[in-house]
């Protein structure tokens, strides 16, 4: 028969995040063990929370870590609590004392004939297989697969069939953190996709997504009708009238793309926006009003 | 002619041994269906005694009679429903008369004469008419109208084929019988009269018709005989176990769940033994119909839950079970995920239209998959932060008042006398989403000037997901310390924003020594608009409100929250699915945690429904229904079309400044 | 239950906490004397101490080493043992007032300017700064060494002189962030190419500075969400950075702004005037709070309480920089804690005031609040001893700020107007597009004055006897500026319109029209861009080199971007003459060669104003103290009249 002992830390030490609870290593070790070894499992705990657990968990036998001493075993597993504050230095003396192999970062044990396949593991994916014959001290790693959820019921059960107290579990005193809201990010997606000068032209409130609200003409609609004929026309898509009075929406005839002698401002690039060079300032040599001049050189600006 | 010749000669054409051959059938099959129902009934008593007594007798009687004559439950579905009503009807008056004829020919009693005889032929007419067209509806609805829901099982079809065959030898038979002579009292009946014209006018013979009538009865008498056998066979059972599942249904609220049945025993169905003998008759009063896989949020989203198969699953196992000494692993019949992508949302429980609880199954499935320790790390992890820092979420419990700094709000002293105690919660806690709903209740008792205290960090979670999620005996450690916590303040009243909270302790801690009277804040602030103290808030844009599953259907409570939307907006539309028709937003019972992936999002199907209406605001009552619903809102195509509310942060924000404190 | 819970609720920077969510944001303040802190500046910070600001970033782009000064906007220069003294002095003052002081820390690569103290520039690669131009050379690894160590002094002088913190300055372009952008960062070692190798310099600054100031000292970072350069840092790859530094656990806030500012566009959209959004970078704030872990700041026009409450609320953000918000009232937070936001001067985003004054080395200001800057005369309104009666007249921008000081120091006010409704020119300029909030200034001293008792009586022409039969102690004439008619062949044709009376309604001009501006400040373009909008095309002629060369470095880039982007032609260097028929006849100012442009269907003259004072020599004859200011004095900014209202005002 195979003496096989789980140590287990303590399950009432508040860990780093407040909550008292037992770390997924020492929960692993004690999984493992009893997937492995079943009846063959003695567990020794730190307090009596760690042992209720334990007897949950289907181990028989439990002790106190101080009989640890005293008992002959030939596979130890232990996890980050069963360490505990003593460091390595357990796992170290249980290996020294009884001339075990000692192996760190295990996540998986079978049991074979005549031997134990640890699976240990090496980080970033890696594993290490080792076949071992002989006494063995087994440290669990955290990254172990967690074992089988132990339901209050049964810990309560275990608990009563022990005797053991119940721990009291109080709130110590009051801290307070700040309320942080979820964030919202709306149409975030729409305003940070798009070439970098269409983003800028947005929010300057010019281009295609611009979304310049302020400038809408807001007017009678006999001006809105005004308005929108002057666009057109502008655009060469109705007859430019000799006048601005005698256009009207009855009027308002789609005149032919060729029609138009007015440059076509591109909406695909800001940059092609047309220069219109029939009104540029042309040179009037001589002319009597001018201040200077006349200059021959071939003024422009 | 006299009255005394109106009537008819009882099996006169067909052969003494035909006959006696065919009552020995009949009572061999109704014996053979007798035996069978007490076995399995014997089998279901196997299981445990439920915690809670049945009603009492005469109670479920009318209960039954009641179901029966109006057929309530089955309205949802108004196809349906006409269907059932016509074949249910139909299939007594068929009953009725052929007892009547049983009597008449085996007992001196006479009843078939004069006009009794003539209204009873068309009453018996009417009654198959009925009958056949219910059982064509389902027919159509079966092979044409392709519904989702239906069970596409060979036997099922071929059980209400085997109805229809017997209803339609039945006309034959008689319109056979009457076309012999003709008589004129035999236009009473409609429909065998009728077939008779059509065979005079074919100028069939007199012995063709004889010999025609002989088969049709033997025929007739066969798929009877057939039925009778197969009464027991379950989806014709439901006539029998559907009336007693009805009758025997919850009487307590929806979202009240159930003790185990035993304290000693582990709880949970690892067999089907371990279920309640009420869970076992229920199963076997499953109609197949479907209608809780329409309603179930799971099975909308995707995820492999499908809550009829799990009641069939059930059934199964228990007809397994009839045949072994012992039951098996009963929730390793079913998907995993299944099982931990219910969100105990009711619907199934509430459109069941034989009174099944259905979910409270699927709990029980749970329990016995924490006691066997198999359960998904999210499901373990939030226990474990449960259990050891009292709140789900896992957050420092003794960060509890987070959300309140600013406001400071009243803690309460130890050993206090508090008449009114706010109840936070961990979702108004913890969450960023429910800490804004806190600061608002906050912001609201305070302008009211209401006397109230809180726990702070002496609250703990009350333990509704962790009992919804199957780890009861957390739940009870949960109930036992805050029920001790707030025995210890006299606590009379307990004002909650949370459905849950709301629920576990109006409904589930009385069982534990509790003693004091919970409130929803939907009510509260009902009250108070009531009462005048909350006024002035109009002019709020159209809001639609999505019932909490534990408000609404859970407690009934679906008129206070309107009320106090109707105070702020005159604008309220309803989604299609409301009141207690509403659909889950998928964080309840521990959904919130477990989010077992599907296709879909149940949160985001709600969404789309929301946003449906074309409303600017939801309205909800429920931090983890805003949680949630906020989710689904960043999902819908647009951004954030709408915006997601508590009824508390819309009355915090609309409320007179100045204070109406009284 | 305070009113703005989201923003009054406490929150945890690093080791501090800030009483509310409501931050200064290190911003440059041109106060600096010699490239210390002195009085002036720690009397205008003290102010906002005063006013309940929850966090105090300050000194913007504060100095790490001299080879990048500070002196062109006054900064703060941290590269010298002789500042701690100075720095313990302000973070003492500071500290009476509950409020953490964190200071800025930046060297500004090749942004920095050689022509101040004749130092010479660096930059990870030698490509020249867009925006002033000037060659930078490539950055050698001694100098990267030298640099990197400048910055944990600097830090460990901030820590040394009582600061709670520094915030890392990786925006605007700045050193850290010109090793981030292709734009700037050439190289091909291991400070170039893949991202871990452009982070290496601001992660080893980083690193250096955390060791240097340990773990209780606030170290935050300043970085742009989307510098809308088209090789630059756009919000993908900020995020996958931000991220990055966020793994290292050695920040304790993230600071987001939108824009790289090294562009004459990019330096606009740093500091969003008047014509942008509200809150136009908070989705970037947001989005890099998705991925961080420790506190984000937004920033960018948050203006207003209820704003910030909801970008709180919202979870946008987990602090407001509401930084020129806090220039025009820097008793913001006080005010809204006790919820009196109708108090509140809220900041219109004019920016003339405060950062384009800023940018050419010139003390900040605020336009609405002159006492911005001058917290060691004004701080207080101080109360009169002897009650006068006063009578304003006109209820523009500086007649207003003259009531308002007046009656606050508790004369009896009585204000003229003439028109319904006050404002004065404000209600003309806020006509046009991109300039709503113009009217902000007035709309506040106007509801300011109805609160403190001045008798406002509209629609009442003020004449002398109306003025003398108050028996005024004094007189107060703001009575404003008409626009002005050029002296022009041809101005009295039909087709001749005044600007004014464009934004006023004129609608008949036809298609096309030339806008001649001969104002150089916001007349001429915005109400070109009033008439683009209206469909209709529109040139500008103007003498000056450009449009708009009396705004400043934020204000002229985007009136320039709609113009151009709207359609309009610029012609530049050309002195109108003469308008003939449908022509302009126009002189190139520097050959003085005459040009006929055209023809046009309108032509619109922007002249400025030309003062209007019926009252004073009849007011002066009569023996009455009288005042005349603002533009009736003499026509010019907004800024100087409500400068003068306040002046004046006192001065009673």
């Amino acid at each position: 028969m195979m003496r096989v002992a789980v140590i287990i830390g303590s399950a009432s030490s508040a860990t780093a995040s407040g909550a008292p609870t037992l770390p997924i290593s020492d929960r692993g070790a004690v999984a493992l063990a009893m997937a492995s070894f079943g009846s063959d499992v003695r567990a020794y705990a730190d307090d009596a929370d760690a042992r209720c657990f334990a007897r949950a968990a289907g181990v028989e036998t439990v002790e106190e870590i101080s009989d640890l001493e005293n008992d002959s075993v030939d596979v130890a597993l232990l996890g980050r609590g069963g360490c505990g504050e003593r460091g390595d230095a357990l796992p170290a003396r249980l290996a020294e004392q009884r001339g075990a192999a000692l192996v760190y970062e295990v996540i998986d044990v079978q049991r074979e004939a005549d031997r134990l396949l640890v699976t240990r593991d090496l980080g970033r994916g890696a594993r290490d297989l080792l076949s071992i014959r002989g006494r063995v001290v087994l440290v669990v790693a955290d990254s172990v697969e967690r074992g089988p959820y132990l339901s209050r019921y049964r810990i309560d059960a275990a608990r009563a069939a022990s005797g053991e107290p119940v721990a009291c579990n109080a709130p110590s005193g009051v801290e307070w953190e700040p309320t942080t809201p979820r964030v919202r990010l709306g149409d975030h997606a729409s305003r940070v996709a798009g070439r970098a000068v269409e983003r800028m032209n947005a929010l300057f409130g010019v281009g295609e997504i611009a979304e310049n609200t302020a400038s809408l003409v807001r007017e009678s609609a006999e001006e809105c009708a005004r308005q929108l004929l002057r666009y057109l026309s502008h655009h060469g898509f109705v007859e430019h009238g000799p006048g601005g009075e005698q256009h009207s929406a009855s009027e308002g005839a789609v005149a032919s793309r060729s029609a138009g002698q007015r440059p076509q401002p591109s909406a695909a690039n800001a940059a092609s926006i047309p220069i219109r060079t029939r009104r540029r300032p042309r040179p009037m040599n001589g002319h009597p009003l001018a201040t200077r001049g006349p200059f021959e050189v071939g003024v422009d600006v | 002619m006299n009255g005394s010749a109106i009537t008819r000669e009882i099996l006169g054409n067909i052969p003494a041994g035909l006959v006696a051959a065919f009552y020995a059938l009949a009572f061999g099959a109704c014996g053979w269906a007798a035996w069978v129902l007490l076995r399995r009934s014997s089998t279901r008593h196997r299981g445990r005694r439920p915690a809670q007594s049945p009603p009492p007798l005469g109670e479920r009687l009318v209960s039954i009679a009641r179901y029966l004559v109006f057929q309530e439950p089955l309205r949802r579905d108004r196809f349906a429903g006409i269907a059932h009503l016509l074949v249910t009807y139909g299939f007594l008056i068929l009953f009725v008369g052929t007892s009547i004829v049983f009597l008449e020919h085996q007992t001196p009693l006479h009843f078939f004469y004069g006009w009794f005889y003539r209204v009873a032929s068309l009453v018996i007419d009417l009654g198959g008419l009925a009958f056949i067209t219910g059982l064509l509806m389902f027919l159509w609805r079966r092979h044409f109208a392709g519904e989702g829901r239906i069970l596409r099982a060979w036997w099922v079809a071929a059980l209400t084929w085997l109805l229809l065959a017997i209803s339609i030898s039945g006309f034959l038979l008689e319109g056979a019988r009457i076309a012999v002579e003709l008589p004129d009292f035999e236009r009473w009946s409609a429909v065998g009269y009728s077939i008779a014209l059509a065979l005079h006018a074919a100028d069939v013979s007199a012995e063709t018709l004889q010999v025609w009538h002989r088969a049709l009865w033997g025929g007739h008498a066969l798929v009877c005989v057939l039925f009778f056998a197969l009464v027991p066979w379950l989806f014709f059972a439901h006539m029998i176990y559907g009336a007693a599942s009805w009758s025997l249904r919850r009487r307590r609220p929806l979202a009240q769940l159930r003790s185990p049945a035993s304290p000693e025993l582990p709880p949970g169905a690892a067999t089907v033994r371990a279920l309640d003998w009420n869970d076992l008759l229920q199963v076997d009063a499953c109609t197949t119909c479907g209608l809780c896989n329409m309603v179930c949020p799971a099975a909308a989203a995707g995820t492999p839950l499908r809550p009829r198969e799990i009641v069939l699953g059930i059934r199964e196992a228990l007809t397994d079970f009839g045949s072994t000494a012992d039951g098996d692993d009963l929730p390793g019949r079913f998907d995993s995920d299944a099982l931990w992508s219910c969100t105990t949302c009711g619907a199934c429980n509430e459109v069941c239209p034989v009174g099944i609880d259905v979910y409270d199954k699927i709990v029980e499935l749970r329990r016995a998959c924490v006691e066997a320790g198999s359960v998904p790390d999210s499901a373990a992890d939030f226990f474990e932060a449960t259990a050891n820092a009292f709140n789900p979420f896992g957050r420092d419990n003794d960060q509890r008042l987070a959300w309140a700094q600013g406001l400071n709000p009243p803690v309460a002293e130890p050993g206090e006398e508090i008449d009114l105690l706010y109840w936070v919660g961990c979702a108004g806690s913890f969450d960023p989403d429910g800490q804004s709903v806190s600061r608002s209740m906050i912001a609201i008792l305070d302008r009211l000037g209401i006397r109230y205290r809180i726990l702070g960090c002496r609250e703990r979670c009350t333990g509704d997901p962790a009992r919804r999620a199957g780890e009861e005996g957390l739940f009870r450690q949960c109930a036992r310390e805050n029920i001790e916590t707030l025995a210890g303040h006299s606590v009379k009243t307990v004002l909650t924003h949370c459905p849950h909270c709301f629920n576990t302790m109006k409904n589930e801690y009385p069982e534990f020594g509790a003693s004091f009277s919970v409130e929803h804040h939907s009510q509260f602030l009902a009250r108070m608009i009531a009462e005048g103290r909350l006024a002035g808030m109009e002019g709020l844009a159209s809001v639609t409100f999505h019932d909490p599953c534990y408000l609404g259907r859970g407690n009934g409570e679906t008129a206070a929250p309107r009320a106090v939307i109707d105070a702020m907006s005159d604008a309220r539309v309803e989604m299609p699915r409301h009141g207690k028709e509403s659909f889950c937003c998928g964080a309840g019972g521990g959904g919130l945690w477990l989010d077992v992936p599907g296709k879909d999002r149940v949160e985001n199907i709600r969404s789309r429904e929301a946003a449906s209406t074309g409303a600017k605001i939801v309205a909800t009552g429920c931090p983890f229904c805003k949680i949630m619903l906020e989710a689904g809102n960043q999902a819908l195509p647009d951004g954030n079309s709408m915006v997601v509310k508590d009824l508390a942060e819309l009355v915090a924000e609309r409320m007179p400044r100045s204070g109406a404190a009284s | 239950m305070a009113e703005f819970q989201h923003l009054f609720t406490p929150i945890e920077i690093g080791h501090r906490t800030a009483k509310n969510r409501i931050c200064c944001s290190a911003h440059a303040d041109a106060l600096a004397v010699d490239g210390m802190p002195q009085d002036v500046e720690r009397r205008y910070y003290e102010e906002k101490a005063r006013g309940g600001v929850g966090f105090m970033m300050c000194f913007g782009s504060a100095s790490v080493h001299s080879t990048s000064t500070a002196r062109d906007w006054n900064g703060v220069e941290l590269f010298d043992d002789r500042v701690i003294p100075y720095l313990q002095k302000f973070s003492d003052t500071m500290h009476q007032y509950d409020v953490p002081v964190v200071c800025q820390i930046t060297h500004r690569g090749r942004r920095g300017r050689s022509i101040d103290l004749w130092n010479r520039i660096y930059a990870p690669s030698d490509v020249r700064e867009p925006n002033h131009r000037e060659n930078p050379h490539a950055l050698d690894e001694a100098m990267i060494e030298e640099i990197v160590e400048a910055f944990a002094a600097a830090a460990g002088r901030l820590q040394a002189g009582g600061f709670d913190g520094c915030e890392i300055m990786a925006s605007h372009c700045h050193l850290i962030d010109q090793f981030w952008t292709f734009n700037a960062n050439e190289r091909d070692d291991q400070y170039g190419g893949t991202l871990d190798n452009r982070l290496r310099f601001g992660m080893r600054v980083i690193d250096a500075v955390r060791e240097r100031v340990g773990s209780e000292f606030i170290v935050g970072i300043r970085v742009t969400g989307d510098d809308f350069t088209e090789r630059g840092l756009d919000n993908q790859q900020m995020l996958e950075i931000c991220q990055r530094l966020d793994a290292c656990g050695t920040l304790d806030y993230f600071n987001v702004i939108g824009g790289s500012a090294e562009t004459f566009v990019g330096e606009a959209a740093a500091v969003p005037n008047m014509s942008f959004g509200l809150g136009c970078y908070t989705y970037l704030a947001a989005s890099i709070r998705k991925v961080v872990d420790v506190p984000v700041i937004a920033t960018g026009r948050i203006v207003d309480p209820v704003q910030a409450d909801r970008i709180i609320a919202e979870g946008q953000a987990d602090l407001c920089i509401m930084n020129r918000a806090l220039i025009a009232d820097p008793h913001l937070p006080n005010k809204a804690k006790a919820y009196q936001v109708d108090d509140i001067r809220q900041c219109m985003g004019y920016n003339e005031g405060c950062i384009d004054r800023i940018y050419t080395g010139r003390g900040v200001t605020c336009v609405q609040n002159p006492v911005i800057g001058r917290e060691d005369r004004w701080s207080d309104l101080g109360h009169s001893d002897i009650r006068k009666k006063v009578v304003v007249v006109g209820g523009g921008p500086a007649g207003l700020e003259a009531a308002r000081v007046a009656a606050g120091r508790g004369h009896d006010v009585v204000l003229f107007e003439r028109e319904a409704e006050l404002g004065g020119q404000t209600l003309i300029a806020k006509l046009a597009p991109s300039r709503q909030d113009f009217d902000g200034a007035t709309r506040w001293s106007g509801q300011q004055c109805r609160k403190l008792g001045v008798d406002l009586r509209l629609k009442v022409d003020a004449d002398v006897s109306r003025v003398l039969a108050e028996k005024p102690d004094a007189v107060i004439l703001a009575t404003g500026a008409r626009a002005r008619r050029p002296a022009l062949d041809g101005l009295d044709s039909a087709r001749v319109v005044s600007g004014w009376d464009v934004l006023l309604g004129e609608r008949e001009l036809g298609d096309v029209v030339i806008v001649i501006d001969e104002e150089y400040g916001h007349q001429a373009p915005t109400i070109a861009e009033f008439l683009l909008d209206r469909g209709v095309q529109v040139d500008l002629v103007t003498s000056q080199e450009t449009i708009g060369t009396f705004l400043g470095a934020t204000t002229r880039p985007p009136l320039l971007t709609r113009l151009f982007g709207k359609g309009a032609q610029l012609f530049a260097h050309l002195e109108a003459a003469a308008i003939r028929d449908a022509t302009l006849v126009a002189n190139n100012i520097w050959t003085g060669a005459a040009h006929e442009m055209g023809p046009y269907d309108a032509f619109v003259y922007v002249y400025g104003g030309v003062r209007y004072d019926p009252l004073s020599d009849s007011l002066k004859q009569q023996g009455v103290a009288v005042e005349v200011i603002g533009d009736a004095f003499s026509p010019r900014s907004l800024q100087h009249a409500i400068l003068e209202g306040h002046r004046y005002g006192r001065k009673v």
